[in-house]
């Protein structure tokens, strides 16, 4: 089978046993669900309200009342980490589904539609992706002001031109496929031809890109947001939190720690999840094990 | 009643450089009920021929001159989305590979029904579908539907092709070499059941091919085509027992069955098809031809007679 994903009901079940019996994906995906589900439940699992000041408390080292500490205002650095994977994820999650989103349609048109027209949306792809991504944020940011909405529009317009140029060339091959032609020789009209057929064939490596983008993204928000360039303090950010732990270091090394490890595991788990996927839904990967 | 006619085509493709003629001054016309064989090896533009027959010729490639009528109207003069809407309805077209001819995300059912679906949304097709299966001989068609493609044979697959294009009953199916991809078992089996479907069909059958058996088994007319031209044109039977032009001679000199038992070797045509995008003056076969003499560089003419067509200097027809 050429096709690098397959949508059938019946390949879909196969997907997720694959990825199950996949060590890493196993690791992944289980990763991904906890951030998820931190992310979700914030306001029962925390503790402690993420923003309540309790000066007296302050820089408290892990404790039973205080599982990861307090920092310099006497937060709870859980409940702050907690509400932190609601805000990391949210923001990548949201930005990469509207690149993505964008990225299918260009990437489609481009493929399928005329040629001047695809010519036209590779040079803005290509002009997109030859700019550097944190000057190119930094800039943005310097017009629009910080805060969550110009990182979310920084991330949109950083990562779409990839996702449209890998939807593009997926679309070309397909394009030329023969059942596309016998579908046209039974008189198929453009759109039936786009999403009944090339729509389902192209998503795959889609989802792959966009899972292994998260972390690129988490990283991204937390560094601008570490640069005070991001989401306003006192949201609890994990970049906000490095960035007064870092402040703070000398009095509460702890604080660096506690706010790096939730930024290490979610990296880890979505490269995880992205790795174990490719391996299940490309066939060209190393790691074949279906196709 | 003629459904299918080409007048004077000419289709060439662009390439660096100048133009190559895969088609030139080609007439043909088929009528209802008849099938008509195109012939030739490979090169001559065959395929090009049928691809400009349902107007969906490959990238690069353009119609110079002619026209196409399918029931009397100028397909080429159409609105994209009025030939669109022929194909598959009026005219459809069985392909060489059945192995890639369906999307392999979809059931064969779900495919079939988009067909249908591509031309009348409201028409209930799963009745009209198990129908058609089993009459292109699938076992258990209802079992069929909900099948992957590659859960299919080859020879299954051609046959859901065959249903596929014959579904919307359209008034001329193209076949462009309909058993070249299958093993000879298959082969067999796909023209014994084109054979039968003749029958049960009223419109016009074209078959593209290579394969002299095919021709022989099935159709009712046969155009020979050489380097982008028909240089030959006749009935089945007169063909075969009275070839006149010296390619069609060479042609059925050259099938594996009616070489005799022993004879060594099997005869060929020697050379080869001359260059598409510069072709000599006068007869394009004289290169490689036993009767060329210097007379078939000249223009050549068209002996048409009792419903032959032959295109050469040497042979009256």
């Amino acid at each position: 089978m050429s096709s690098v994903a397959d949508a059938s009901p019946a390949a879909r079940r196969s997907i997720g046993r694959a990825l199950l019996s996949d060590p890493m994906g196993l690791a992944g995906l289980a990763l991904v669900t906890a951030f998820l589900l931190m992310a979700l439940f914030a306001p029962w699992i925390a503790p402690y309200d993420p923003i309540a000041l309790d000066v007296r408390a302050k820089f408290q080292p892990p404790s039973a009342a205080h599982w990861a500490g307090t920092d310099h205002l006497g937060r709870d650095l859980l409940s702050r980490i907690i509400w932190g994977a609601r805000l990391a994820l949210g923001i990548s999650i949201t930005s990469v589904g509207i690149a993505g989103a964008i990225g299918l349609v260009l990437g489609l048109i481009a493929g399928y539609g005329p040629r001047w027209l695809d010519s036209i949306l590779v040079l803005i792809f290509d002009s997109m992706s030859s700019l550097p991504m944190i000057f190119f944020a930094l800039a943005v940011i310097t017009v629009l002001g910080p805060g969550t909405t110009t990182l979310i529009l920084v991330i949109v317009l950083v990562s779409f031109p990839a996702y449209a140029r890998l939807i593009r060339t997926q679309t070309l091959t397909l394009a030329g496929a023969d059942y596309i032609l016998a579908e046209k020789a039974m008189g198929a009209g453009t759109g039936r031809i786009i999403f009944r057929h090339l729509l389902p064939n192209v998503v795959g490596p889609l989802v792959i890109l966009i899972c292994m983008d998260i972390p690129v993204v988490i990283m991204l928000e937390a560094g601008l947001s570490y640069l005070n360039l991001g989401v306003k303090p006192p949201s609890p950010s994990w970049g906000n939190i490095l960035s007064e732990g870092y402040n703070a270091l000398r009095q509460a090394p702890y604080v660096v720690v506690v706010a790096g490890i939730p930024l290490v595991l979610a990296t880890l788990g979505f490269t995880f999840l992205g790795e174990g996927l490719r391996d299940v839904l490309d066939p060209r990967g190393a790691g074949r094990r279906w196709g | 009643m003629t459904v299918l006619s080409v007048e004077n085509l000419s289709v060439s493709y662009r390439i660096p450089g100048g133009k190559l003629r895969a088609v030139r001054d080609v007439s043909l016309g088929v009528h209802s009920g008849e099938v008509l064989g195109i012939m030739g090896e490979s090169g001559c533009g065959k395929s090009t021929l049928a691809a400009a027959m349902i107007g969906l010729l490959p990238a690069g490639a353009s119609v110079d001159d002619g026209t196409i009528r399918l029931n009397g109207a100028d397909i080429l003069r159409l609105p994209p989305e009025q030939q669109r809407r022929l194909r598959g309805q009026s005219i459809a077209m069985v392909f060489q590979d059945p192995m890639t001819a369906f999307n392999p995300v979809l059931t064969i059912g779900r495919q079939l029904s988009d067909f249908i679906g591509a031309h009348d949304a409201s028409r209930h097709s799963r009745s009209e579908i198990v129908e058609m299966l089993k009459r292109v001989g699938i076992p258990d068609p209802e079992r069929c539907l909900g099948r992957y493609p590659h859960e299919l044979s080859g020879g299954m697959r051609q046959r859901v092709a065959i249903a596929a294009a014959l579904l919307m009953k359209p008034d001329v199916l193209i076949a462009d070499e309909p058993t070249t991809a299958l093993d000879v078992t298959m082969e067999a089996q796909i023209i014994h059941l084109l054979r039968d479907l003749r029958a049960g069909f009223s419109g016009a059958i074209v078959i593209v091919t290579h394969h002299l058996g095919v021709i022989a088994e099935l159709c009712d007319r046969v155009a020979v085509m050489y380097a982008g031209e028909v240089v030959e044109e006749a009935s089945v039977d007169a063909l075969f027992h009275d070839p006149r032009h010296p390619y069609s001679r060479a042609l059925l000199s050259c099938d594996p069955a009616v070489v005799q038992p022993g004879a060594g070797h099997l005869p060929t045509i020697g050379g080869r098809v001359p260059d598409l995008s510069a072709l000599p003056p006068g007869c394009a076969f004289a290169a490689r031809c036993t009767f060329a003499d210097p007379v078939c560089a000249d223009p050549v003419p068209r002996h048409q007679a009792a419903g032959r067509l032959v295109l050469c200097h040497r042979s009256e027809a």
